[in-house]
């Protein structure tokens, strides 16, 4: 059915080809330029947001019902443009007294402060300390198109680097109070990672201000509001983030310091809960936007960042910090910051998932801001990304080479003019803004040049408005040295319908600032809320707007007012302006809904991961993400037959592996039959009877990457069960030496005793090397031998597998999965295995697959195979490829991760990183340019290539394999459950059910941790997916009873042990 | 690939000689034989100006100081080679004095002028060492040009040229035993926890720099812990402790430098910077500064002291020969300490524990800070230049000109790099002991050097 509906909404796009949704206007007297020149004085040196911009306020100054247009400029002076309808604009600023010259404006915001039911108009003044009016500036509506400057009055006349200006009702006493956003005046120096600054009030930094009968009051340090001075704010973006009524905050802030996020407290007081809400920031976070992505009526945040669109432009135009800064960062409180946008999905009101990458926006280039709107009315909201920036400030050539050597040289001689000079040899290069159609379900097309919005541009500050009254939204966009952009939607072609809304919410709140409007329709709800500041420096009209697709009639609209209080309508018209003022209507209770509280339960018995310090990339040095981090494992069993579920969950290297044995009360933990294994990492475990004796032995397998090749801490263990007590057996006669990541039993020969299978995870010294699948024969009492079997060797980096007669002649079959590696299927001839793998149609499912679960997952009585890979919101992509060779000559191999691109494969490591591992190919790449654009095949000589082993990742998606007759169809796996790794699969066989659980944290900053999900569960009946919101690396579920209850157990890397109860 | 194989350095060489037949032709054809380029090839101040160019291309590349040391050492090792071919009476042979060292192939053909076969040498030696092989190819077209002009014969270049190819060859073949190579792959330090332990230091937070150079080959040296200095002090916050006591040193010192920036103590810190690499962040906005290393501070006082003697071609050589191996063996003997006892910067603990906010005069380069590199090398070449040029050389070190700081003058190599210690402390990257300790340490590798390496017959 959607399908079906997505393709009409493209047909329909095509149907218009000859003419784009956007026109761009020629602007003939609504001409704005923001001209910007630098001086040796002033310049992105001496001034660190030379380059920021400025932005657009958009508010009917005269009530006539036509929406004005005010630019700010920072050089330039700000204009005033009446709106006198179709399209013709009358400049108005010098005698409405808003030219603001000779300062340096940024954001401003129309507000009737004075509740005179005109709208008044606040700038935030910025740049050198100097000059008249060098404050914020408070322009009152005469009512006669005049101003006057009243900001002293109000006690909004502040001096600082000011950003922009939120005005809401954040106490709910029914008058509007401002958030000023001020950047900090201090200079980005050697100061970050310090700890504890934030609490540290700062008199230049951000504002809460509450309105007092009409003068403002700095309160942010009652309110908990921080006004430090590591605060570099570029964004304040307002919602009820957690729904429960009350406004709450996001504030992105620039460079070193983490975004913030203020939840209401409901008492004049906010609580600052990013750590909690968010699994992912954005570094240098710039403006943002907060609205509801897919009518889920939950709100989703998009914060744009700098990160460049192309591979090649992310290798020469940006800087990347190192994982132990990333790190260092961390700890000091300044949370996981990556450079990229972010997409912060609600889920469920307790938190968000991050998916920019998932959806395709995460690298959007210099971007200021975003505004999601819904741009051609089909009832969902689109994304309009500003960007550019007039000189790119971290070319890593200019870095390097050019503003090095002789001009820095001439800089220290004698300070005529360097500065300026080195600008000028900054390249500059204008970029096309970026437009997102919304295709549902967080999937997004770039519609740049079907949508006429591909001009390449230097843009900062962006507002929509209906400026020609057609029901859809126009858009304005501030541009540095070249004329603003003043698009005409041109969506009535598209025959949508939309739904205008004007809101009065009482004498002091004239324009409903606050609201919140949910509307019903076809089974479909959307939900808005009107706080118009928005985006970068800019703010929208005092008005909601709602596309509605093909939908004739609104079945019902409920206002949710500021008061708490409600207004419901039924069977509204579509396409017209409805205005609704909360005292003519008949208002109703408003019943909140209250967030679910966190289901973790007490724990039935404690357990502690410790993950020992190994940092992957401090050996080999190419490796985007870390492998050794894998633990812990956990296996369940009754073994004392007391009817309760017994463990063992594995520690990690320096850890005992634990048993925690069911007594009375509780549990008993026994570590003395591990005490030898200490320096193992456990990775994998199984109880089963080895010896035939009745009772369950248990197999542990030594795992990890901290070893060298032939540590004898990598040696595999057996425990047999003597009357209740393990003691580590000799039966194990292979003495192998390798990395375990899985070991599963099986009867291969069909003799009556459970032989193992053990899967080898990789060589330790170098990752991408393959590992064998080990057979070990159980000779009838417990003692096992190695069995050689040609097919398994050298089959990849294995990471799971399962055991199962697939061809159902009575021998146990196995499928394994692993990294670089397809899904493999090994048939048992009566006792030899061959590998099957392309006769079952899967020999090109090479992928990073990391766990898989025979599992009846379409319900209709034949086993089926979910295999969990890295998703698709990661640096992972289709067609990756791996190159592993000692390319230098010098002994050690070098790992290159190369994405296909037409056809080449280009590495995805930074030129730094690989030159410090081959510094031969400094000689011929020694500009970052060169480089950025080399292939493998340019890098590298045939000969060279030649030798490397080349591995190839064709699928990244978590996919089910569902068993046809011929073989398995694959599908992808829900989107969610892509939004991160899979390592964990579990069945809830009570309830047709599956959890899934992953997360990997450490990957190098430029690529980006894994980190969107907190578990999922899958119910197999109706497919609804719903979070566990268990936070952490997921590495293994468990289920048990335990006094009449299910539980969920959940083992995490680093973190204690979770148990749920199931509903 | 980067080195040209034997094949391709003949054809272009071939190429070459084939422009340059022709036009020696017309020289000789047009006009009388001209020898200006005799004196040309004579005057030292032409291995000064090639040993310049070579230090230029190294800051133009940005290259850590030890890796300098090692982009300074090789060239200098195959010119002196050549000097020694060209005068056996005079000069010893290296082999038997060098790790692994064997005689470079005799010169035989008469043919060859020695001056240009060891300048040649040098720069093909250089240029296989640095990446920025066109700044170094440019210059030499252009001083071969300028030679012919001034009547170099096509046979005298042709077979001076072969030769140098030849010994510059040698030379290459021996330093790619020394491990270098070996050692780029080798793991990155990885950070430990413990407040005593070296820690990245702002504002880029570098990783830290060369952690196996104790695995380089050393020239004269046994090895690289052949004269390990006394240990540091135990890193402690308790304010009766001899460590303490030196952070607050450092501390204080800092303050006093920061409200006067004219300061004899400013001034000798900056002077002796020698930073490679310095970055300034301006917001989004950066630049870096670079510099020359410490090593490479040394190697232009030994331009200076050659021209204040007026020294000869071949002894200049073996003066900057000396000094690159004083340098290059110094650096191995520090490293070696510093990657062991991974001592914390002053400004990790100072940030922590006193003031969250000091940042010291210079910035803090990213490797442990016990013992003091510049100490270390500082003394080494002072003590090799003293053996070549005398104890009491007065000098006027111009060497930081170029980068805008002043000239400073001093009684003695000694004395120079007695300052150079002191200038850390001042600078705020290390403690007094570091220093002082430093000194020693360089002491004992220069004096070693200077026994056990004889040039001179």
């Amino acid at each position: 059915m959607n399908k079906i509906y997505l393709y009409f909404i493209a047909f329909l796009s095509l149907g218009c080809a000859d003419q784009s949704l956007f026109e761009l206007k020629e602007t003939g007297n609504l001409a704005f330029e923001n001209t910007l020149s630098y001086t040796e004085a002033f310049n992105p040196y001496t001034y660190r947001n030379f380059f920021n911009g400025a932005g657009v306020a958009m508010g009917d100054i005269n009530n006539d019902g036509l929406t004005d247009i005010y630019f700010t400029g920072n050089i330039a002076d700000n204009k005033l443009f009446l709106n006198k309808g179709n399209w013709e604009f009358e400049d108005i600023t010098t005698s409405a007294g808003v030219l603001c010259s000779g300062v340096w404006s940024t954001g401003a915001t129309f507000v009737d402060i004075n509740q005179d039911g005109f709208l008044d108009l606040y700038v935030c003044k910025s740049g050198l300390p100097e000059g008249a009016n060098r404050h914020n500036e408070l322009f009152i509506n005469q009512g006669n198109y005049t101003f006057k400057e009243e900001s002293r009055k109000y006690g909004l006349d502040i001096v600082g680097l000011s950003v922009q200006a939120a005005f809401f009702d954040y106490d709910k006493d029914g008058d509007l109070d401002c958030y000023l956003l001020n950047n900090s005046i201090r200079s980005v120096g050697a100061y970050d990672l310090i700890e504890n600054q934030r609490t540290i009030p700062s008199k230049d930094g951000n504002r809460l201000l509450e309105n007092r009968n009409g003068v403002f009051v700095n309160v942010s340090q009652e309110a908990g509001i921080y006004s430090s001075a590591i605060g570099f704010g570029l964004g304040i973006t307002l919602s009820d983030f957690n729904n429960d009524g009350w406004t709450d905050l996001f504030i992105s802030n620039d460079f070193f310091e983490k975004d913030y996020l203020y939840l209401n407290n409901q008492n004049k007081t906010f609580t600052e809960v990013s750590d909690h809400y968010f699994t992912a920031l954005s570094m240098g976070s710039m403006g943002a936007d907060a609205a509801d992505l897919d009518n889920d009526l939950k709100t989703d945040l998009i914060v744009t960042e700098m990160l460049p669109e192309t591979l090649e432009r992310k290798k020469s135009k940006q800087m990347y910090e190192s994982w132990d800064k990333h790190q260092l960062a961390k700890d000091k409180g300044y949370h996981k910051q990556f450079p990229r946008n972010v997409l912060q999905r609600n889920i469920e009101n307790q938190g968000f998932a991050e998916i920019s990458r998932q959806s395709g926006i995460d690298a959007t280039e210099w971007s200021w801001a975003a505004l999601l709107f819904d741009m051609d009315n089909d009832g969902l909201r689109d994304i309009y990304i500003s960007n550019g920036i007039f000189k790119d400030l971290l070319d890593r050539d200019y870095l390097a080479y050019m503003a090095n050597e002789e001009k820095v040289r001439q800089m220290i001689q004698n300070d005529q003019d360097v500065l300026s000079k080195l600008i000028d040899i900054m390249p500059s290069k204008a970029i096309q803004n970026a437009v997102f159609k919304n295709k549902g379900g967080f999937e997004f097309e770039d519609m740049r040049e079907a949508w006429g919005m591909n001009q390449p541009s230097f843009s900062n500050g962006s507002a929509y408005a209906d400026l020609d009254n057609d029901g859809d939204l126009d858009l304005v966009v501030n541009n540095v040295n070249m004329p603003s952009f003043v698009y005409e939607n041109k969506s009535e072609s598209l025959g949508n319908n939309y739904l205008k809304l004007s809101l009065r919410a009482g004498k002091e709140n004239a324009f409903g600032v606050g609201s919140k409007v949910i509307i019903h329709y076809n089974q479909k709800s959307q939900i808005a809320e009107l706080y118009p500041s928005k985006g970068f420096e800019s703010s929208a009209p005092n008005y909601l707007h709602f596309g509605l697709g093909k939908a004739t009639q609104i079945d019902s609209l409920e206002i949710l007012w500021p008061n708490l209080k409600k207004t419901v309508q039924y069977q509204v018209a579509v396409n017209q302006h409805l205005k609704i003022d909360q005292d003519a209507t008949d208002l109703k209770k408003y019943d909140l809904t209250t967030a679910k509280s966190d289901t973790k339960e007490a724990p039935l018995f404690e357990f502690q991961h410790r993950e020992n310090n190994f940092v992957d990339f401090d050996q080999e040095r190419l490796l985007p993400q870390m492998f050794s981090k894998e633990g812990p494992c956990i296996s369940r069993a009754d073994l004392n037959g007391d009817g309760i579920d017994d463990y063992f969950i594995g520690g990690a290297k320096g850890q005992l592996g634990s048993l925690y044995i069911s007594n009375a009360q509780d549990f008993d933990l026994v570590q003395k039959p591990f005490s030898k294994s200490r320096d193992s990492e456990d990775t994998s475990s199984l109880f089963f009877d080895a010896d035939q004796d009745g009772d369950l032995d248990l197999y542990v397998g030594s795992g990890g990457k901290d070893y060298p090749p032939y540590s004898i801490n990598l040696e595999d263990r057996i425990y047999i069960n003597n009357e209740g007590v393990f003691e580590l057996s000799s039966n194990l006669n292979s003495r192998k030496r390798f990395s375990t990541s899985v070991a599963k039993t099986l009867d291969f020969d069909r003799d009556g005793d459970l032989d193992l299978i053990i899967g080898e995870r990789f060589k330790t010294a170098t990752y991408g090397m393959d590992g064998d699948l080990h057979l070990l024969e159980n000779d009838g009492t417990g003692h096992f031998y190695d069995v050689s079997v040609t097919s398994f060797e050298s089959l990849g980096m294995i990471t799971d597998m399962e055991v199962w007669d697939l061809n159902q002649d009575g021998w146990d079959d196995i499928v394994v999965v692993g990294e670089w590696m397809p899904v493999s299927v090994f048939e048992n001839h009566q006792g030899m295995f061959t590998n099957q793998t392309s006769s079952y149609g899967l020999e090109h499912t090479s992928g990073g697959w990391e766990s898989i679960a025979l599992i009846d997952y379409d319900l209709d009585g034949s086993m089926d195979l979910v295999a969990g890979n890295k998703g698709l919101n990661s640096f992972y992509k289709d067609q990756m490829r791996l190159y592993i060779s000692d390319f230098d000559q010098n002994g050690t191999k070098e790992q290159l991760f190369c994405y296909r691109i037409n056809g080449k494969d280009y590495p995805i490591h930074d030129k730094d990183e690989l030159i410090m591992q081959l510094p031969y190919l400094k000689k011929d790449y020694k500009y970052y340019r060169d480089y950025a654009q080399a292939s493998m095949q340019e890098l590298f000589s045939k000969e060279q290539l030649a030798k490397a082993t080349q591995k190839s990742m064709n699928t990244v998606a978590s996919t089910v394999f569902l068993q046809k007759e011929n073989g398995f169809e694959s599908i992808a796996l829900p989107s969610e459950l892509q939004y991160s790794n899979i390592k964990a699969i579990h069945t809830l066989k009570s309830t047709a059910s599956i959890v899934f659980g992953g997360n990997n944290y450490s990957v190098k900053p430029q690529f980006g941790a894994q980190d969107a999900s907190k578990g999922w569960l899958l119910n197999l009946n109706n497919k609804k997916l719903s979070s566990l919101n268990i936070p952490g690396e997921i590495r293994n579920f468990e289920t048990t009873n335990y006094q009449n209850k299910t539980y969920l157990i959940t083992i995490i890397n680093n973190d204690s042990i979770h148990f749920k109860k199931l509903d | 690939m980067l080195i040209l194989s034997p094949k391709r350095i003949k054809m272009k060489i071939k190429a070459f000689f084939s422009i340059l037949t022709l036009t020696a032709l017309v020289l000789f054809s047009s006009c009388e034989e001209k020898t200006e380029y005799k004196d040309h090839l004579n005057d030292a101040a032409l291995f000064r100006e090639v040993e310049q160019k070579l230090s230029d291309v190294i800051v133009y590349d940005i290259f850590s100081p030890p890796i300098a040391s090692r982009v300074h050492v090789y060239p200098s090792i195959a010119a002196y080679a050549i000097m020694q071919q060209a005068h056996p009476d005079k000069y010893q042979s290296l082999q038997g004095q060098l790790t692994d060292y064997t005689d470079v192939p005799a010169l035989e053909d008469r043919k060859v002028i020695p001056n240009l076969a060891a300048v040649h040498a040098f720069l093909t030696v250089g240029k296989a060492l640095i990446f920025s092989e066109e700044k170094i190819e440019d210059y030499q077209q252009q001083l071969y040009d300028q030679l012919q002009d001034e009547g170099l014969s096509s046979l005298e270049f042709k077979a001076s040229i072969k030769y140098g190819e030849a010994v510059a060859e040698h030379i290459l073949n021996w330093a790619d035993g020394d491990f270098y190579k070996q050692t780029r792959t080798f793991p990155k330090y990885t950070i430990q926890e413990e407040d005593r332990y070296w820690k990245p230091t702002p504002p880029d937070y570098m990783e830290g720099i060369e952690p196996h150079w104790n695995k380089i080959r050393p020239m004269v040296l046994k090895s690289a812990d052949q004269f390990p200095p006394v240990d540091p002090y135990p890193v402690t916050m308790d304010k009766d402790s001899p460590f303490y006591k030196e952070l607050i040193e450092v501390y204080e010192t800092g303050n006093m430098i920061a409200e006067n920036k004219d300061s004899e103590e400013a001034q000798i810190a900056s002077f002796w910077d020698c930073n490679p690499y310095v970055s300034h962040h301006k917001g989004h906005a950066m630049f870096a500064t670079k510099k020359i290393t410490p090593g490479g501070h040394w190697i232009g006082i030994v331009k200076i002291a050659s021209e204040l003697k007026n020294d000869s071609f071949d002894h200049t050589v073996n003066a900057y020969m000396m000094t690159s191996i004083a340098l290059f063996d110094g650096f191995i003997s520090c490293w070696d300490t510093k990657w062991n006892t991974l001592v914390v910067r002053p400004e990790t603990l100072i940030n922590q524990y006193i003031d969250e906010e000091w940042l010291p005069h210079l910035q803090t380069p990213p490797f442990p800070e016990y013992t003091s590199g510049h100490s270390v090398i500082s003394r080494a070449a002072a003590i090799a230049l003293t053996a070549v040029y005398g104890d009491n050389f007065e000098f006027l070190d111009t060497t930081e000109r170029v980068y805008g700081l002043g000239d400073r003058s001093f009684k003695s190599f000694i004395d120079a790099s007695n300052e150079a210690a002191m200038s850390r402390l001042y600078g705020g990257i290390h403690y007094r002991r570091a220093c002082e300790e430093g000194v020693k340490q360089g002491e004992a590798v220069g004096t070693y050097i200077v026994k056990n390496l004889m040039t001179l017959k």
